[in-house]
């Protein structure tokens, strides 16, 4: 049987952006998953505004590495797919989804079907999906990790736009340090063998964050203080 | 590999050409009595045509195809699914699914007629053992193959498991349960054809028979001639619909 | 946010921190927190066997207690079944499976003698694929039972006949799949193995055969099925040999409990033959998941 967390102890804030990072095999997309209830724990427990999580709610968001939209629903029908469960009439779906399909910078595609977009647009879809049913937490399971790297530059700054408009409570997951620098107030840096959390690092840069950000002698040096950190816990692990 | 469609429609129609050649040139050399050449089969096969005989017996096979047809569609399609989704269910009835393959129904012609008669009834049967099995194990297949991710994705906005299998799984394994039904409409066809012939001679079998006692060879041959055309018309149309149903695959 | 502190360690929010993830183990795949352990009749309700084992035996009871109360003009009894399996060989019933079996045999090896070739030519060149296509799709469309009556006028009631009409079923399976695994090959290997000035002996021993036999054997195992069914009909169709048998025990005198027991075997023979054919298969399983996809 193969342990995959071990030992996670964390507390997280509302409306703050916080962002796991770690190798692949750290379960980081497990406890994602163990947060929403998509999966459940061994032992332990996660409660959420004082009540333990056993299952999904569709006031949890969940947004996909691999975007999980369905191919013969069009752009619209994909959005609508949590709403339909919310229990939104046929009627209100429709105003609703193409609002957000502007939020999403998707204008003009709603009868688009997702065999015809590109991975950048088909991940616009998944947030606009997630983003419908308004829920107060939003789960991100390495939502860049399929585009290439212009686009998944273009969608973080549209993720963070989105983002400030309302704040809700956002916990993403990458593997990717600089990612998680530039989009996060916190960073929870996990290790793999065994899977834990070794650090919680304050983001120091200010909102809104600027483009200058990801070229800065400061990201440089945190990301490098993470670098550190999880090359030593693989080394000393063996 | 790859070549134009004007070539291999050449080469269909040489190959064809050749055959018919030949068929001729064997049927006229008179060494084999039962071997009428083409230009005497096509004759009869339009004489028969004309009579009109033919195509009622091709209505009435038809109809035990459909019969047949759907009533496998139903038990087979809805036991794939059970079996997809219940691997207690599966365990039971996957012995029979893989057998079905290697066990020749054949053995079972003389006993059904003492069991459930030799009418309708017992055609429908034959027709059902043909073609339940094609078809449920296309939909199994289908459902099992649902990737986990879009499963994932509807579990994560509560879905209901009846909106799970209506709105996820089956569109997702729909293209693998309608070719499963497109293979279940040949077996259904040839189930029919065989019963007509073996169950009870009737319909397009009754043709075939009573040409074969009449010692009438050119009917026969003209009979069997059409028959396989019949079927092979049936498959084709059925082809074009399954293509047609999944265009948006292509879209 | 314009906070400059690092936090070391694990960081406990003490200002009203909505959400808590604690001490999460996930072994995968993951269970509920505490689980009381599975009863035993819990545990063996989950076994194959035991599944099968409780339906196949009720099935087997229901039939004992139908057969019973109905008599054996309807339904033989289980033990008078394997009685009657027994009075097959004591009584030389089972000798009439002999020519059906020779006959089977010697149409399956002639189906395969010319359905491999086939399938090679057809498989690496496209010329052949695109004449023979036609006939390939022809024999599959066709209802073969029509044929019988075609095939008896040309061969009579013997042998020929019999044995054309297991060449006429078994034939098609191996031609596509043959077809398929040389096509597999010359797709993805050819060009390798000429890169390498492999000499054309050793084009086919040790690139072809092995890359193409399991599709081969594949097709050559559903050929056998195909061929037994066909033997069957045929048998059915004029009543020779077995198939003669099995309907003769249906009439009068009707002799059901015999009829079960020579169904029986059929199965048997047909099922091993089949399992034994896919053994082979699974020794020479496709080392890719590729080739598995391409076979029927």
């Amino acid at each position: 049987m193969l342990r995959v967390l071990n030992d996670v102890n964390i507390t997280l804030e509302e409306r703050t952006f916080t962002c796991l990072v770690g190798p692949s095999g750290c379960g980081k997309s497990t406890l994602l998953r163990i947060i929403d209830g998509l999966m459940a724990p061994d032992t332990g427990e996660v409660r959420i505004g004082g009540e333990v999580v056993t299952s999904p709610s569709l006031d949890r968001g969940f947004v996909f590495q691999h975007f999980n939209l369905l191919p013969w629903r069009t752009v619209l029908g994909n959005i609508e797919f949590g709403l339909e469960n919310l229990g939104v009439k046929k009627g209100e779906r429709r105003p609703k989804a193409t609002e957000i399909l502007k939020l999403v910078d998707l204008e003009g595609f709603e009868s688009y079907y997702p065999g015809q977009l590109s991975g950048g647009m088909q991940q616009r879809v998944g947030l606009a999906r997630a983003l419908a049913v308004d829920p107060s937490l939003l789960l991100m399971d390495e939502p860049f990790g399929s585009v290439d790297d212009q686009t998944r530059m273009l969608l973080q700054e549209e993720l963070l736009n989105i983002w400030e408009r309302d704040q809700k409570t956002v916990v993403f997951v990458t593997h990717d340090i600089e990612e998680a620098l530039y989009l996060g107030d916190r960073v929870v840096v996990m290790r793999a063998r065994p899977s834990k959390v070794s650090r919680v690092i304050e983001v120091p840069f200010g909102r809104p964050r600027v483009d200058e950000v990801r070229g800065s002698p400061e990201l440089a040096r945190l990301k490098q203080e993470i670098w550190d950190e999880l090359k030593s816990g693989a080394t000393v692990e063996g | 590999m790859n070549r134009p469609l004007h070539v291999k429609m050449l080469r269909w129609a040489l190959s064809i050409g050749v055959f018919f050649l030949l068929w001729e040139i064997v049927g006229r050399s008179g060494k084999f009595i039962s071997i009428v050449p083409p230009t005497v089969v096509i004759p009869e096969l339009i004489e028969i045509l004309k009579e009109g005989d033919i195509l009622v017996a091709a209505r009435s096979t038809l109809a035990l195809a459909a019969t047949g047809f759907v009533i496998g569609a139903v038990i087979g399609i809805s036991t794939g699914a059970w079996m997809a989704a219940s691997p207690r269910v599966a365990a039971v009835l996957d012995p029979i699914v893989s057998a079905s393959f290697s066990v020749p129904f054949a053995i079972f012609i003389p006993v059904i007629s003492i069991y459930l008669g030799l009418e309708f009834t017992a055609k429908v049967v034959l027709v059902v053992l043909f073609n339940v099995f094609i078809i449920n194990i296309n939909t199994a297949t289908g459902i099992r193959e649902v990737p986990a991710g879009p499963k994932e994705m509807a579990r994560s906005v509560e879905t209901s498991r009846v909106d799970m299998y209506r709105k996820v799984i089956l569109p997702w394994a729909s293209p693998h349960i309608i070719t499963g039904l497109r293979l279940g409409v040949g077996r259904s066809v040839q189930g029919a054809i065989l019963a007509d012939l073996f169950l009870r001679a009737q319909a397009l079998g009754l043709f075939i028979v009573d040409a074969q006692g009449r010692f009438d060879i050119p009917r026969l041959l003209a009979a069997v001639f059409f028959v396989t055309i019949l079927a092979a018309g049936v498959m084709g149309i059925a082809r074009f619909i399954e293509w047609k149903i999944l265009a948006w695959k292509r879209a | 946010m314009a906070d400059t502190t690092h936090r070391e360690g694990l960081a406990t929010d003490a200002a009203g921190a909505p959400a808590v993830v604690d001490a999460a183990v996930a072994d995968a795949p993951p269970s509920a927190a505490s689980r009381p352990p599975p009863s035993r009749l819990k545990a063996l309700l989950e076994k194959k066997w035991f599944l099968r084992l409780v339906v196949y035996g009720g099935i087997l009871l229901v039939f004992q207690i139908i057969a019973m109360r109905q008599g054996p003009f309807f339904l033989p009894t289980i033990p008078d079944i394997l009685a009657a399996i027994v009075e097959l060989f004591a009584e030389g019933y089972i000798t009439v499976m002999g020519p059906t079996l020779q006959q089977l045999v010697v149409g399956f090896f002639l189906a395969m003698a010319i359905a491999i070739p086939l399938g090679v030519l057809m498989g690496r060149y496209g010329f052949w694929e695109d004449v023979l296509a036609p006939w390939v799709n022809t024999i599959y469309v066709t209802s073969k039972e029509s044929l019988l009556p075609i095939l008896i006028l040309i061969f009579g009631l013997g042998f020929g006949y019999r044995v054309m009409v297991v060449v006429l079923f078994a034939v098609f399976f191996p031609i596509i799949n043959t077809a398929a695994g040389i096509r597999y090959v010359e797709r993805e290997l050819r060009e390798t193995a000429e890169a390498f000035a492999t000499p054309p002996w050793r084009m086919v021993t040790r690139v072809y055969l092995p890359a193409a036999a399991p599709f081969i054997v594949a097709g050559v195992r559903m050929g056998l099925a195909m061929a037994i069914k066909g033997m069957v009909i045929a048998e059915i169709w004029v009543y020779i040999g077995t198939g003669e048998l099995l309907t003769a025990f249906t009439l009068s005198p009707r002799r059901l409990d015999l009829y079960y027991a020579l169904a029986t075997v059929i199965i048997v023979v047909a099922v091993t033959a089949n399992a034994l054919l896919k053994l082979a298969e699974q020794r020479l399983r496709p080392y890719s998941k590729l080739q598995r996809q391409e076979a029927v």
